[in-house]
């Protein structure tokens, strides 16, 4: 199985913390030691000018047995591992080691190359100096050099040890192991450690929890949402007020949903719509010939019978109803054989002015006012003016019907630059619909004015609307009246008919 | 006792057969009724008739065909489609092709024997000829000219005018096998007029009520009160009589239904 999202993000979140926490602990690491060491040397000097100090008035009235126990002494101080004096020869002349003492060491040897570099013609360094270096027993020491200088107190002396031109007389060797400070260093070493180790997981911990929270619960969200989509169901709208991408992104998947919800209202609507005109047109077809019969035979019945004849009025009935199924008949072949609209450019304003003046005239219409307020600059539409004609008049009387007791029909326009569809908005003040009723009214034969139409109209309108690749909405609620929203695709080459 | 009338009815359902049997059962009336447009053709070479009344889709042979057929055996015959109103352009195109008239099933009593009266009219007034050019012969949306009428063959006529708005009327022809019109029911000013659909009501001195074919879609806009107040004017045949008139809403489409 393939890493996840989290886990991959985890790992090179945890690959860079180690690689920055480590170079930086390093680092800081790195500058403690030299500043602890810094601090012993420090503290070296301090020890060896004590030293040296403590053992002046022995030199100069030559008090060796005094200098040594000096020297014994501080060398045999926990801290102190060696004191030892050197003369100029490198003779040592008192050691705390007593073993070593009057020995001669090699010019050469490690100590006395702080001063005397390896190349011997160079005059040597007459300063303090020190070195580190790894004692027989593998513990680090600080070994700190301090030379002797001559004074005029010195060959002044009575022991007249030493001459007035000497400037160096001999130096102060004071060995202190390190192994305190190892042991911090190790310590500090160790603390730094964990606290990267701890620094590495809080990081990967919170960046865990940001990812899931951030990242991997709204995609399993989307994911799952998707996969049910893609399986075929419609989900609720995914929660999440965000407003970053993967707000966007549910956003968007929820928007996406939406106008898969309408499209798929629409096929089916179309299918309805293609089904219902197929087997209207057959079933008119079939039926023409039997209600050919029935007319003419009941009319013959009405013809042959004498005007006071009981059955009379029964004929009359049969004549009426049959009648009433040839304009039914004749609307549903209307309503089955729409024809393909011819597409022109349409000025949809001129359209909707010329339906108003041509109902404003119908007695429906006298308490009627109708208020149309159209943009002036509404660009012209693909469609048929004809057929974009009828449903706007069907519309229009839609509203006025809604309207028994007469009231303001609204029609409005809306479009911006740029858009690709125009709106015209359409609305009464009337009885409005349930939700129940709004969910059917598109469907032919639905109509809400009780038996009186055969609710095709609609139906057209939308078939209509359509096929011109427009959609038809409708906003309502019963006693609220009820707003139809026509949107028309903008005709984008700008040609006008019959100019 | 005037010549009886010869009817031929072709019709592949028995039950129109019955139907139309019902209606001319007068002794007026001679009635022959085939249920096949073969058999039809046959009647129709071997008798003298005055009367064809023919399905417009029947097995076999289509109505188009047969009116052609018949039409070429005996150029006086007046043949009457009747057609079930889906097929509303192909009965369009049987006029512009020599048919008398059509009607949609199902037809009342009223409806066909007054198609037939008509039909029984033989006027001074000449027919409009037919369209021999036949089919494909449509006009192209490009030659909607002002000023040019065109007809529903012996039945309406229709005037572009300069505003593209259409003036409509009743044929010469029509008026001379209707008689004299006593009276006039127009659409209102709003209402929608489809072609091959009633556009206007003539009441006739004799009684009868005939309808006029609409010869193209569209919405009323005015009616000729010219006309309407004095209905009896419309014997003067002339073209300058309009009824009413309308916004075409499919005239591109339905002008080649015209001649």
């Amino acid at each position: 199985m393939p890493f996840k999202i989290g886990t991959k993000l985890v790992i090179a979140v945890v690959f860079f913390a180690i690689m920055g926490i480590g170079i930086t602990a390093g680092f800081a690491f790195d500058f403690y030691r030299t500043a602890i060491i810094e601090e012993m040397i420090q503290a070296g000097r301090q020890l060896s000018g004590a030293v040296k100090g403590a053992l002046r008035e022995d030199m100069m009235h030559n008090r060796t047995e005094g200098m040594r126990q000096i020297i014994s002494s501080v060398g045999n101080q926990a801290e102190v591992t060696r004191v030892r004096m050197f003369n100029k020869a490198g003779i040592i002349r008192y050691s705390s080691d007593a073993e070593e003492e009057n020995t001669k060491v090699d010019k050469r040897a490690e100590a006395c190359l702080l001063c005397h570099a390896n190349d011997a013609s160079q005059p040597p360094k007459a300063t303090l100096q020190h070195r580190l270096f790894n004692g027989d027993d593998n513990v680090l020491y600080l070994g700190i050099s301090d030379p002797v200088y001559n004074d005029r107190s010195c060959w002044t002396a009575p022991c007249h040890a030493h001459k007035s031109n000497e400037s160096v007389l001999g130096f102060l060797e004071v060995d202190i192991p390190l192994t305190q400070m190892e042991k911090k260093i190790q310590t500090g070493r160790l603390h730094t450690v964990l606290f990267a180790l701890a620094a590495v997981i809080a990081i990967s911990f919170i960046t865990l929890i940001l990812v899931r929270q951030l990242i991997l619960v709204p995609v399993a969200k989307v994911v799952d949402a998707t996969n049910r989509v893609g399986g075929g169901e419609w989900t609720n709208p995914i929660y999440g007020a965000r407003q970053d991408e993967m707000g966007q992104l549910i956003h968007a998947f929820n928007r996406m949903q939406e106008k898969m919800q309408v499209s798929q209202r629409q096929l089916i609507m179309s299918g309805k719509l293609a089904s219902v005109g197929k087997l209207a047109a057959g079933v008119a077809h079939e039926i023409n010939n039997p209600l050919t019969g029935i007319l003419t035979f009941a009319e013959d019945l009405i013809d042959e019978s004498d005007t006071d004849d009981p059955r009379m009025e029964d004929y009359q009935v049969i004549r009426r109803e049959t009648m009433r199924c040839r304009e039914i008949v004749r609307n549903l072949l209307d309503f089955a054989r729409p024809e393909k609209p011819a597409i022109t450019s349409v000025d949809i304003r001129d359209v909707i002015m010329k339906s108003v003046k041509l109902v404003e005239r119908l007695a429906q219409f006298q308490n009627c006012r109708i208020n149309a307020d159209l943009q002036l600059d509404l660009p012209l539409v693909r469609g048929d003016e004809g057929q974009l004609q009828q449903v706007f008049l069907n519309l229009i009387v839609n509203a006025s019907e809604a309207m028994p007791d007469g009231g303001e029909i609204r029609i409005a326009s809306r479009h911006e630059p740029g858009d690709p569809l125009i709106e015209v908005i359409i609305s009464d003040e009337g009885l409005g619909m349930t939700s129940d009723q709004k969910q059917h009214i598109f469907e032919p034969f639905f109509s809400t004015k009780g038996g009186r139409t055969q609710g095709l109209g609609l139906s057209v309108s939308w078939g209509i609307i359509e096929q011109h690749g427009g959609s038809i909405d409708v906003v309502t609620a019963p006693d609220a009246g009820t707003t139809f929203t026509v949107r028309l695709p903008v005709d984008r080459s700008g040609m006008r008919w019959k100019s | 006792m005037a010549e009886r009338a010869k009817i031929l009815v072709v019709d592949d359902e028995d039950v129109v057969l019955l139907s139309i049997r019902k209606v001319f059962k007068s002794d007026a009336f001679e009635l022959d009724t085939v249920q096949s447009p073969q058999l039809g053709l046959a009647m129709v070479e071997s008798r003298n008739y005055d009367v064809v009344i023919t399905d417009l889709m029947m097995p076999g042979m289509n109505g188009l065909e047969f009116l052609d057929k018949v039409r070429a055996m005996d150029p006086g015959v007046r043949v009457i489609m009747i057609t079930g109103y889906a097929t509303m352009r192909t009965a369009l195109q049987s006029m512009r092709r020599g048919a008398f008239d059509f009607l949609a099933k199902p037809f009342t009593k009223e409806e066909l024997s007054n198609v037939v009266h008509r039909a029984m009219q033989r006027g001074s007034m000449t027919e409009e000829p037919a369209d021999a050019s036949l089919a494909g012969a449509s006009e192209s949306a490009g030659a909607l000219e002002p000023g040019r009428t065109y007809t529903l063959r012996n039945h309406s006529w229709a005037r572009i005018e300069p505003d593209m708005r259409v003036v409509i009327g009743v044929e010469p022809h029509y008026l001379s096998t209707v008689g004299d019109v006593s009276d006039l029911e127009l659409p209102k000013p709003g209402e929608g007029v489809s072609q091959g659909g009633g556009c206007a009501k003539l009441f006739t001195a004799d009684g009868r009520t005939y309808s006029l074919w609409c010869p193209l879609s569209g919405r009323v806009l005015t009616l000729n009160t010219e006309v309407m107040e004095n209905p009896a004017r419309l014997t003067e045949k002339s073209r300058d009589l309009w009824l009413i008139k309308i916004d075409p809403t499919a005239i591109e489409h339905e002008i080649e239904n015209l001649l």
